[in-house]
């Protein structure tokens, strides 16, 4: 599984949110920063504020190493734009930065989804994608930020709007084409999806939260956490009561080797001030929440609220609260002994092995894509098996059927020889899943012995 | 002798160079002859770098005898052109497919021509291949396999050196490649060559 990084900045974090954004940025005229930032290879960074700017609309900003700050892009609002912009951006292998603004000044409020392409001296193009119209047809308010599939699909959630006004899964196409791909009703589904990004597997599946609905009790429910298959078939994977569990989750999801879902609510828990939760998969189809940590709202923080977790290699967990800490304002924690699973893997070096494969025929019988991979000693040495073949970066919305397991989420198949002598080949069958026939990609990478 | 091995040596570099592969196919369908049942090309890269290849689809044949085509193909992915008429696949897209139902007759006729960078220069870079596959079926939605147990007739893989791998599923599926004009008419060129030294031969031992 695989998710937008998102590192949340507490939107009070710091005690007064607008000295918070100023002591990012040095100055108050461009301000309120409310997600994480992204960075390119170059090590500026990118983000996003929902105030400021020319029009005090907000802002797309870089920020150098040296510290220079630019703003790529400054939001006018209605009617030609969107305005304030609360989640963090994502960007594509061309520097296209792409995101969200919660509002376009326009009667619905419905916000848009833009994109920033780099147009060389001249500075930055902003490009509208899609403007929100609300209920009952369309989403409003993408307080959440987007994830990409290799198609080029973008995925995000808006708290609003849609059949029920509980918010909406939207997919919106290359093309421009929007597709709603579930609207929340507020009943047992849920509603009001939270600000986190969405998460995704291999298989092309989402996961979230939401912030209401539910089985839980209270007129809106206490939100649950959420799986929407590519065919927009929803289920809820746990639904929270507010009780020791927790309620009202309002940051997104993150995920571990072993499909495990980790995250936090806001409220709930032995003290009231929310709990970090782990979902793990029962092996029947069902999925069992446990607390990791319950907040006291004392100096261990309280109410976690915007910011996902994210997880080293040592299974801790870290993430933010806007309650509790020495102040009151918050604290950044770190969470050991989680059980987050994380594996190392013994690559074998692409100096040694070689990995081919032919193309990829169609049945429509089984419905999949067919061939074989193989790999090749192409040093002077035999090396050990067995060998595991990792997929990494595979197509989203394609799964490997005849994967013989996953770590860290991909999928990996096992080619069961001993050894490999110099100029040996073994070569193992693929069977894709491709429901929209996208081209299937992935990186091959070769781990030299077993796994689990 | 050394002029005939010296054009026999560059027919074979021509034929190296950037000439089509192509198969004559041929497919016994008498057992199966008026279902009325679909057939399926598709012809895709391979999921790791990939280099351009292309192929067409030639000479398909319809009537009493070769079976009729139901019309309403369905394209997708890079493909132009509809059967009878020559079927144009590239691989630059993940999914380049032609489907159309049929109605056998006794036989099944086409010829298979591939071309392009992989095959006329290999970059030596792509690590993925381009496999062209041929199915039938015995139902016009193409779920109910003919002939063989999954529907693929046979597949024609392009290889990383720029060759060819054909695999045969269906023992009433008969193969063969097409040899090239140019390279029919440098064996006939040896021919009249080898013809003329051995009548030269002839003349000087007289």
């Amino acid at each position: 599984m695989h998710g937008a990084d998102s590192c949340g900045i507490p939107e009070r974090f710091g005690g007064d949110y607008r000295d918070g954004a100023a002591l990012l940025y040095g100055r108050q005229r461009r301000r309120l920063p409310r997600n994480g930032l992204i960075a390119d290879s170059a090590g500026n960074l990118y983000g996003t504020t929902s105030g400021g700017g020319a029009s005090y609309k907000g802002v797309v900003f870089k920020l150098a190493p040296d510290g220079t700050e630019t703003v790529l892009h400054s939001f006018p609002g209605f009617p030609s734009d969107g305005n304030s912009p609360y989640a963090g951006l994502i960007a594509d292998s061309a520097g296209n930065l792409y995101g969200t603004t919660l509002s376009r000044d326009s009667v619905s409020h419905a916000g848009v989804v833009f994109k920033l392409a780099p147009n060389g001296t001249a500075g930055w193009t902003e490009t509208v994608l899609h403007s929100f119209t609300g209920f009952p047809t369309d989403g409003a308010l993408p307080y959440a930020g987007l994830i990409a599939d290799s198609a080029g699909n973008l995925y995000g959630a808006t708290t609003g709007g849609g059949a029920s006004g509980q918010g909406v899964v939207f997919k919106l196409a290359p093309d421009g084409t929007e597709t709603v791909l579930h609207a929340f009703t507020g009943g047992s589904d849920g509603a009001y999806p939270g600000v986190g990004p969405l998460i995704a597997d291999s298989a092309g599946n989402l996961y979230g939260t939401t912030t209401g609905g539910g089985g839980g009790p209270g007129a809106s429910g206490q939100g649950v956490v959420f799986k929407l298959s590519p065919d927009g078939t929803e289920t809820v994977l746990h639904s929270f009561t507010l009780g020791s569990g927790g309620g009202g989750p309002l940051a997104g999801l993150i995920a571990d080797s072993a499909g495990n879902l980790y995250g936090t609510t806001q409220v709930g828990g032995a003290s009231g001030q929310g709990v970090v939760f782990k979902l793990a998969p029962n092996g029947t189809g069902g999925w069992t929440e446990s607390v990791l940590y319950s907040f006291t709202g004392g100096s261990d923080g309280g109410q976690p609220f915007y910011g996902s977790l994210i997880a080293d290699g040592a299974g801790n967990l870290y993430g933010t609260t806007v309650g509790g800490g020495a102040s009151g304002a918050g604290v950044v924690f770190k969470l050991s002994g989680t059980g987050f699973v994380t594996t190392t893997l013994a690559n074998v070096p692409p100096s040694q092995v070689v990995t081919t494969a032919y193309g990829l025929a169609y049945s429509r019988v089984t419905q999949t894509f067919n061939g074989t991979v193989t790999i090749r000693n192409i040093s002077s040495t035999g090396i050990n098996g067995p060998f595991q073949i990792v997929l990494t970066s595979l197509s989203a919305g394609v799964a490997l059927v005849n994967a013989t397991g996953t770590v860290d989420g991909m999928p990996y198949l096992t080619v069961p020889i001993t050894s490999l002598a110099p100029s040996q080949s073994a070569t193992v069958n693929l069977l894709f899943k491709n429901p929209s026939n996208a081209k299937i990609n992935f990186t091959p990478v070769i781990h030299a012995g077993s796994l689990n | 002798m050394k002029l005939l091995l010296t054009v026999l040596l560059l027919c074979g570099a021509w034929k190296a160079l950037a000439q089509p592969i192509t198969y004559d196919v041929s497919v016994n369908t008498s057992s199966i002859a008026g279902t009325n049942g679909s057939l399926d090309f598709n012809f895709n890269p391979g999921p790791l770098v990939t280099q351009a290849a292309s192929l067409q689809i030639l000479g398909f044949a319809t009537g009493p005898t070769d079976g009729t085509l139901a019309g309403g193909p369905t394209l997708t992915g890079d493909i132009t052109g509809a059967l009878p008429g020559t079927l144009t696949f590239d691989n630059g897209t993940g999914f380049n497919d032609y489907f159309e139902g049929f109605t056998y007759g006794k036989n099944l006729l086409f010829d298979v021509s591939l071309y392009g960078p992989a095959l006329s220069s290999p970059n030596g870079t792509s690590t993925s291949g381009s496999t062209f596959a041929f199915s039938m079926f015995s139902n016009a939605a193409g779920t109910i396999p003919a002939l063989t147990t999954d529907g693929f007739a046979f597949k024609v893989d392009v290889n990383l050196d720029g060759t060819t791998t054909v695999t045969n599923f269906a023992s009433q599926t008969t193969i063969g490649v097409v040899p090239e004009p140019s390279t029919l008419a440098l064996l006939g060129t040896a021919i009249v060559l080898l013809g003329t030294l051995r009548f030269r031969q002839q003349r000087v031992d007289q």
